[in-house]
């Protein structure tokens, strides 16, 4: 075999490292979403491949691999050594138990969440009497969006209209889809876990600029980011949503300067 | 603002009907037509807000009571109860099963948090 069927392996990391990068620099349109996505699944399904042949060599069927290369003209002049075998068959079974648990859960949750859905009235909006505010867009056809009580009761008409706005581009941009894509990618794969952090910040994103356009303003989209986090703010710590929120907010006072600052520091700053 | 102005007459009914039953939602008491027109939005019609809430109270989604010559609104609460008690369950999950749900709200460090805060104090000063 030759050292080409550890390409995959180093393209992942790379592919991890520029996924960064392009949410931390490019605007999340529909496109940049695309290609992380793509590019996560090309990765994905390279190391796949690859773990199974080195997989295979194990047990002697390197006659595919072989093969190829005699077509090719290529001398095999490394065998696979046994150790790198035993590993890929490792990281192989790992991998599909991790990314059957993946969509389990995943199916489960999705499951539940339509289910509470029809405990509601019917109507796009379904509003849930819980003091907790959240918002959950639930794909479907037709697709809803779920708030709590409690996050209406926080925010004013043109913030409302701001969620509403948002949930509605997770659903209209298939935005469910494309996050169930690459956290399976990063189930078979964890060098591929940044990519599923970047889609999940590009996603996002690319709904509150939706949000933004929509309410016509985007420091009310700001605003009722703003608000929603601040009323979650006792739960664990994440750097996520601020930066969001500036990435919508023109102004540059001293407090945001500091808070860009800080987000700057971890690579994330997204200013248009 | 021209902009701003534009954008109601583009809403379509379906997401007119959602602002409504989600200002309705947000309050806390019953509202009358014009406080439903001030709560979504200032500058949807006096007529088009009726409209919304004759068609969500013939859905079922909405109860009325008279006052005087005025109606009162409320949203219907049936089987919400139910849902609410799921959603609990739903929510005290490990973090694993909530990172499926496409959370509106995430969290904050305590120093975003209290750059927010300053932020949103700001506006308020100068509105």
């Amino acid at each position: 075999m030759t050292v080409s069927v550890y390409i995959p392996v180093a393209l992942s990391v790379l592919v991890a490292a520029i996924s960064w990068l392009m949410a931390a620099r490019l605007s999340p349109t529909r496109g940049t979403v695309i290609t992380v996505v793509g590019a996560a699944v090309l990765c994905a399904a390279g190391t796949t491949w690859a773990l199974v042949l080195l997989s295979l060599s194990l047990l002697g069927f390197t006659a595919l691999a072989v093969e190829e290369a005699t077509e090719r003209g290529v001398v095999l002049v490394q065998p696979v050594p046994g150790l790198i075998g035993v590993l890929a068959a490792v990281a192989l079974t790992y991998g599909v138990v991790r990314v059957v648990r993946v969509a389990r859960a995943r199916w489960a949750t999705r499951r539940e969440l339509r289910k509470l859905c029809l405990s509601c009235a019917p109507g796009e909006l379904a509003v849930v009497p819980v003091a907790e505010p959240h918002a959950f867009a639930v794909p479907g056809r037709p697709g809803r969006v779920l708030v709590t009580q409690g996050l209406l009761a926080l925010l004013d008409g043109k913030e409302r209209r701001v969620v509403l706005a948002h949930e509605r581009a997770h659903l209209a941009g298939r935005h469910h889809g494309l996050r169930a894509t690459v956290e399976v990618c990063a189930a078979i794969n964890p060098m591929l876990v940044p990519v599923r952090e970047a889609v999940a910040f590009l996603v996002e994103r690319s709904a509150d600029e939706h949000a933004a356009t929509v309410s016509g303003s985007r420091e009310v989209t700001a605003r009722a980011l703003a608000k929603a986090a601040l009323a979650e703010a006792k739960l664990p710590s994440s750097t996520l949503r601020a930066t969001r929120i500036l990435s919508l907010n023109p102004t540059r006072k001293p407090f945001t300067r500091r808070l860009m600052g800080f987000s700057q520091s971890r690579g994330c700053r997204i200013f248009r | 603002m021209r902009k701003s102005a534009r954008i109601p007459s583009r809403r379509g009914a379906g997401e007119l009907e959602s602002e409504v039953l989600a200002a309705l939602w947000g309050a806390e008491r019953p509202l009358t037509t014009a406080d439903v027109q001030r709560a979504v939005d200032s500058e949807l019609a006096y007529n088009t807000v009726q409209t919304i809430l004759s068609r969500l109270y013939e859905k079922g989604l909405v109860s009325r009571a008279a006052e005087g010559r005025r109606h009162l609104y409320r949203p219907n609460k049936g089987a919400e109860e139910l849902a609410a008690e799921q959603m609990q369950a739903l929510l005290r999950r490990g973090p694993n099963r909530q990172s499926v749900l496409q959370r509106f709200a995430t969290s904050l460090s305590e120093e975003d948090a209290e750059a927010l805060r300053a932020m949103l104090k700001l506006r308020r000063r100068r509105r």
